[in-house]
């Protein structure tokens, strides 16, 4: 074996193999960045800082998230936790039996963040100053496929308590003196003896969880034995079933469980909050909140693809997640420019020779003539660059920017505080968040399309009376004394405020006088504060723009690659000679073997007949044989047209000739064969086909898309 | 009725004025070589007349979808031929497949796509390698086999970044339980305490490993996870726990054109835990992230267990497909060298009751003339005849010592019988075609 260890991964008498881990001494794998479309322009340290980079940005990202994830989450956990560790307090009295306590969780969006959470709490070590209740509590998780039928169900019940490391130590059985593995009285047994050794009393003996995950997936007739057994030992063994469930419908339970089941339950449900509101409010928090300062700013194109993505596809939280982390890992991946978004390298490493291509294209981006102001004397400017000049106008693009998209963060917290006076008012506001989605906002904000809207409010203002000036006037100024920045703007509603007459009745040309101030400031101040991004220098550092995201990396259409695939396997192909292949229609006899049997399938019905199919996947390869010998001359086997009957002719024919022939023609009949059967047996592999039993070898064709 | 062909092919294609919007089913594609000229066949050239006829201009937006085909085809009756082809082709051997394969293949240029070049492939794997590092995991999907690329994604990248296991799944044999032992070969994985074989104990195991104090990774390449043995719900649960470990990174394919149905959208969103790993865990998943593969490359390697005599010898798997290459050798497809083994093994008695029943099918074949292209049946002996001429030829004397001398070869499939439909009992044939059986039979007569 070459190198004593390295497998040979064409055996095909083995199904796995081993490849041990044998790092490279020589050139140590770090983790890297994808490779650069540009990395010609990079500089050697380039990639690292990138990575670095992209982490800061990325953790500082996720952590936001995180919170605001949290704070939406945090207050149906606490409520479930409580829920569980008051299962066994108040018990209504005067009941026939007693009723297992079910804790029916409806979370469609948070998925694994909200489990985990949950689990945390629930499982909170004794000493944790945090935890509101003294009582312990054991939590064991159950997933679909632990519970095929009713024997393992309680097994997998049973075991995830019992094999816990408690006080009692490892539990040891012996299988032929101890209770079998699924039998709940092992249950029984193991928890009293456990309330024995650690001296637990009836209020602070813990409760045992059971976490059923994707509680949908699970079988009903299992399930509803797996609660009449447990039912049957309350309250000796205080179980807790929670049910986390996805579907919005709440009456999942009681459509699939029976009423005999039902009425041993005794159901709890939490709903998580759900819809498009969470995405709206989890991109307002994170991207255009006043307190918080994004690394890179996500564009029109990434919002609208998050948002069409959690509206029609997969409304989970994890799924928002992955895309906003896919969008840092393209962003950081893409440029190498991406690098200065936090600071800007030394003199020292930019100074050096690998690094002239980068100060190359950092400084074409600089300084080049836009087009539309030709400058005359860029060819001095260009003359007079140096490297601590160019870190200084990149470490100034790079303040421009930050104060450009904090403007439009405060810009926009300053619409909205004032649509939202206005629908407190009982005006008609912009309808932001319920006819216009917030993300649509979004959009129009950095697309720099909201004139109408500020048009309107400014409108709106200058008819306001004189108390709602006041309270408008108030407002304002409350957000922006949080704002350190925006000193002019305090002074400005400060002043505006002077004027306003404390008399509500009399004097009605200074509140047309304040009115029309306020509306005109705030036209300027908007008009100000809402420039396009992509006007700043170096935009596509910190910003994404229009760059869409890469979606087929979540959602893929594998089908219509596979069809492609077959179809037009020359696309896929290396084009030399583009220019020459570019038009060219590629012939049915060009393609592989699997295309043109692929295409007779596309031209026949809904069922195939095997016979069929291959006699005309025959005419194809004869077309093939005799083009190839045509082309280059070479010796394809030897073929004439009339295949069928090429038997009488050589019958007629004289004997030594016909041995030759004869024998040649069986060969090319036999390579056909195989050639067919290796094509049909890979569109059967490809899911194509399906054998039926109604018809003698006929096959069922299962993909109508079209052939064009 | 030989030259058939695809009868309803000739259908036109309907529905054409129906307001229907154009189904993208080139989105990966840059759709530039659409209405593709289809050479000549007979057929074809019908075809393309009529359409012709329809003077449907190309660019038209109004086209027939995927379910209209569905339905259209679905409301009238299939019209086939009653063309059988296990009757009208006879079974290749597996020497005879492998022969034509090959002579095919150095006639034959492959496509090579762009993807596979050495430029475009160090991307893709750098790509790879740092998705896998932000903790997702890849699938692989489009047509052709990645087994190649992936093996060397796996022997490049994964082994100079931590233990590589990579899994045939495609292959019949394949078991859950092999991809857990093989994984057990990492170092420090058998240490700790297994309380049980059970396949779950060890599925546990290897995570609580990976997820423990070492700081080792494991990359696992497993070509095919759509294939039968992953499918079922229990090897799932097992995989979605692995995949969920920070540690442990997935890289499969899928070939299935509905292997996607296999994952519920949670579970192929479901990301990795972050930051330090509770011993509990409570979610599963895959965090998917999707690749184009398409290679183009044939699936040689993965249907190499496939029954080449069969249509449906690559159809479907696990039980059936174990079963089908495990079962001895299919009853017409014997070859020449099996069946030399099988003479060379029997007396000499044997030998000549072989040599005059082939004989006697030889002869019948050719005062048939036919080519040999169709069923063996009719050119077989009936039982009496054939125990008449072996008494004549004292080969065997009774009944008994006939039957005990066919015993053997009827075992291996080298002679088969079946009830004639006319009432004259049993007949026997021997399930070689013409020149097979002229070749062995020149062999025996030259060892005499």
């Amino acid at each position: 074996m070459p190198g004593g260890d390295a497998p040979n991964l064409d055996d095909i008498s083995q199904t796995t193999f081993y490849i041990p881990y044998k790092p490279d001494v020589s050139k140590p794998t770090r983790s890297r960045l994808p490779e650069s479309q540009y990395q010609e322009r990079d500089f050697t340290e380039g990639p690292d800082l990138r990575l670095a980079a992209y982490r800061k940005a990325w953790t500082k990202c996720f952590d936001r998230l995180q919170t605001i994830i949290h704070n939406l989450q945090t207050p149906v956990v606490a409520a479930v936790v409580e829920e569980v560790h008051r299962s066994y307090t108040d018990i209504l009295p005067g009941l026939p039996y007693p009723e297992l306590p079910v804790i029916c969780i409806t979370d469609p969006i948070f998925g694994s963040s909200f489990l985990t959470e949950l689990t945390n709490q629930l499982e909170l070590p004794e000493d944790t100053p945090d935890s509101l209740f003294s009582q312990k509590t054991f939590v064991t998780h159950l997933h679909p496929p632990d519970c095929g039928n009713i024997s393992s169900a309680m097994k997998s019940i049973v075991n995830g308590f019992v094999e816990r490391e408690t006080t009692l130590g490892k539990v040891k059985r012996k299988p032929a003196t101890s209770l079998a593995n699924y039998d709940i009285t092992l249950l029984s047994t193991w928890y009293k003896a456990l309330c024995e050794a650690e001296d637990f009393d009836a209020e602070s003996r813990p409760n045992l969880v059971v976490f059923l995950h994707e509680f949908e997936q699970f079988d009903p007739i299992v399930m509803q034995d797996v609660f009449y057994i447990c039912s049957t030992r309350i309250p000796d063994l205080p179980l807790v079933f929670i049910l986390s469930t996805s579907s919005p419908t709440t009456s999942w339970l009681h459509t699939s469980y029976s009423r005999a089941t039902l009425a041993r339950l005794r159901v709890r449900r939490f709903a998580l909050p759900s819809g498009a509101k969470i995405l709206e409010d989890i991109i307002l928090k994170t991207f255009f909140d006043v307190e918080f300062e994004p690394d890179v700013m996500i564009g029109p194109a990434n919002i609208q693809y998050l948002q069409d993505y959690f509206t029609r596809y997969d409304s989970s939280l994890d799924k928002v997640l992955t895309i906003l982390q896919l969008i840092h890992l393209k962003h950081f991946s893409s440029d190498p420019l991406t690098v200065l978004i936090h600071a800007t390298p030394g003199v020292t490493s930019l100074s050096r020779p690998t690094s002239f291509n980068f100060i190359d294209s950092l400084a074409e981006r600089l300084y080049a003539p836009s087009t539309q102001t030709p400058s005359e004397t860029h060819a001095e400017d260009w003359r007079s660059i140096t490297i601590p000049s160019l870190i200084k106008s990149i470490d100034e693009a790079r303040t421009s920017f930050r104060s450009r998209a904090r403007g439009i963060r405060v810009a926009f917290g300053f619409i909205n505080l004032v649509q939202c006076f206005m629908v407190l008012q009982g005006y008609k506001g912009l309808g932001w968040g319920q006819q216009i989605s917030l993300c649509d906002v979004f959009v129009d904000i950095l697309e720099g399309s909201l004139e109408k809207d500020i048009k309107y409010l400014s409108i709106m203002v200058r008819k306001l009376r004189v108390e709602q000036l006041r309270g408008l006037l108030e407002e304002i100024q409350l957000y922006f004394t949080n704002i350190p920045t925006e000193e002019e703007a305090q002074a400005q509603i400060a002043s505006l405020q002077s004027i306003l007459p404390n008399d509500d009745v009399s004097l009605s040309e200074l509140r047309g006088q304040v009115a029309t101030g306020l509306s005109d400031w705030l036209i300027g101040y908007l008009n100000s504060r809402l420039t396009p991004l992509e006007e700043s220098p170096l935009w596509d550092i910190w910003y994404t723009g229009l760059t869409p995201f890469p979606s087929e990396l979540l959602n893929p259409s594998v089908r219509a690659s596979i069809l492609s695939g077959l179809l037009r396997p020359h696309d896929f192909a290396e084009r030399d000679n583009e220019s020459e292949e570019e038009d060219r229609e590629v012939g049915l006899w060009e393609l592989p073997d699997t295309s043109i049997l692929f295409k007779r399938y596309l031209d026949s019905g809904k069922m195939i007949n095997v016979y069929d199919w291959f006699e005309s996947f025959k005419t194809v390869l004869e077309t093939q044989a005799e083009k190839g010998k045509s082309s280059s001359g070479r010796g394809t086997p030897k073929k004439q047209k009339g295949k069928g009957k090429g038997k009488q002719k050589a019958v007629e024919s004289e004997p030594g000739e016909w041995e030759g022939e004869e024998e040649e023609e069986e060969k090319w009949k036999l390579e056909v064969q195989a050639r067919f059967m290796r094509a049909m047996q890979e569109l059967d592999y490809l899911g194509f086909l399906k054998h039926t039993g109604r018809k003698a070898d006929h096959v069922l064709r299962l993909v109508f898309d079209v052939n064009d | 009725m030989r030259r058939s062909g695809l009868i309803a092919s000739n259908e036109d294609s309907p529905s054409s004025n129906e307001e229907i919007e154009e189904e993208d089913i080139s989105a990966s594609d840059d759709g530039d070589s659409d209405n593709q000229e289809i050479d000549a066949t007979p057929i074809q050239h019908k075809k393309r007349a009529k359409s012709t006829h329809d003077s449907r201009p190309s660019f038209n937006t109004i086209v027939e979808t995927s379910f209209d085909a569905y339905f259209t085809y679905n409301s009238s009756r299939a019209q086939t031929s009653t063309n059988v082809f296990s009757k009208l082709v006879l079974p290749l051997t597996p020497e005879e497949y492998s022969e034509a394969i090959r002579s095919a293949a150095s006639n034959l240029k492959s496509v090579e796509p762009a993807i596979l070049a050495d430029g475009y492939r160090t991307k893709v794997f750098s790509r790879c390698m740092s998705e896998l590092k932000e903790g997702f995991n890849i699938l692989c999907y489009g047509y052709g086999s990645k087994r190649d690329i992936l093996n060397k994604f796996a022997t490049e990248c994964c082994a100079k970044a931590g233990h590589v296991v990579v899994v045939n799944a495609f292959q019949p044999n394949f078991v859950m339980k092999d991809l857990f032992t093989s994984i057990e070969n990492v170092p420090g994985v058998t240490d700790q305490e297994l309380t049980s074989t059970a396949i779950e104990k060890q599925a546990r195991r290897i995570y609580d490993f990976f997820a423990g104090p070492s700081q080792e990774h494991l990359y696992l390449i497993i070509h095919n996870i759509d294939a039968a043995p992953l499918r079922n719900p229990k090897a799932e649960a097992h995989l979605s726990l692995l995949a969920h470990n920070p540690r442990i990174h997935i890289v499969a394919s899928i070939d299935h054109i509905n292997a996607p149905l296999l994952w519920s959208s949670s579970e192929s969103s479901s990301r990795k835990p972050h930051g330090p790993i509770t011993d509990s865990t409570t979610s599963r998943g895959f965090a998917w992230l999707w690749h184009d593969l398409t290679t183009l490359a044939s699936y040689d390697f993965e249907l190499a267990f496939a029954d080449r005599s069969s249509i449906s010898g690559a159809h479907g798997g696990g039980v059936r497909r174990k079963n089908d290459a495990l079962a001895p050798q299919n009853a017409t497809a014997m070859s020449e060298t099996a069946a030399r083994h099988i003479l060379a093994s029997v007396t000499q008695k044997a030998q000549k009751l072989f040599l005059l029943l082939g004989n006697k099918q030889l002869e019948s074949i050719e005062e048939a003339g036919d080519d040999g292209a169709s069923d063996l049946q009719q050119f077989a002996m009936a039982y009496d005849t054939l125990f008449n001429n072996a008494r004549d030829n004292f080969i065997a004397t009774n009944d008994t010592a006939l039957r005990s001398l066919l015993g053997e070869f009827r075992d291996h499939g080298l002679i088969v019988s079946a009830q004639a439909g006319s009432g004259s009992g049993e007949v026997l044939w021997i399930p070689l075609r013409r020149e097979r059986l002229t070749s062995v039979l020149q062999t025996l007569q030259i060892d005499k």
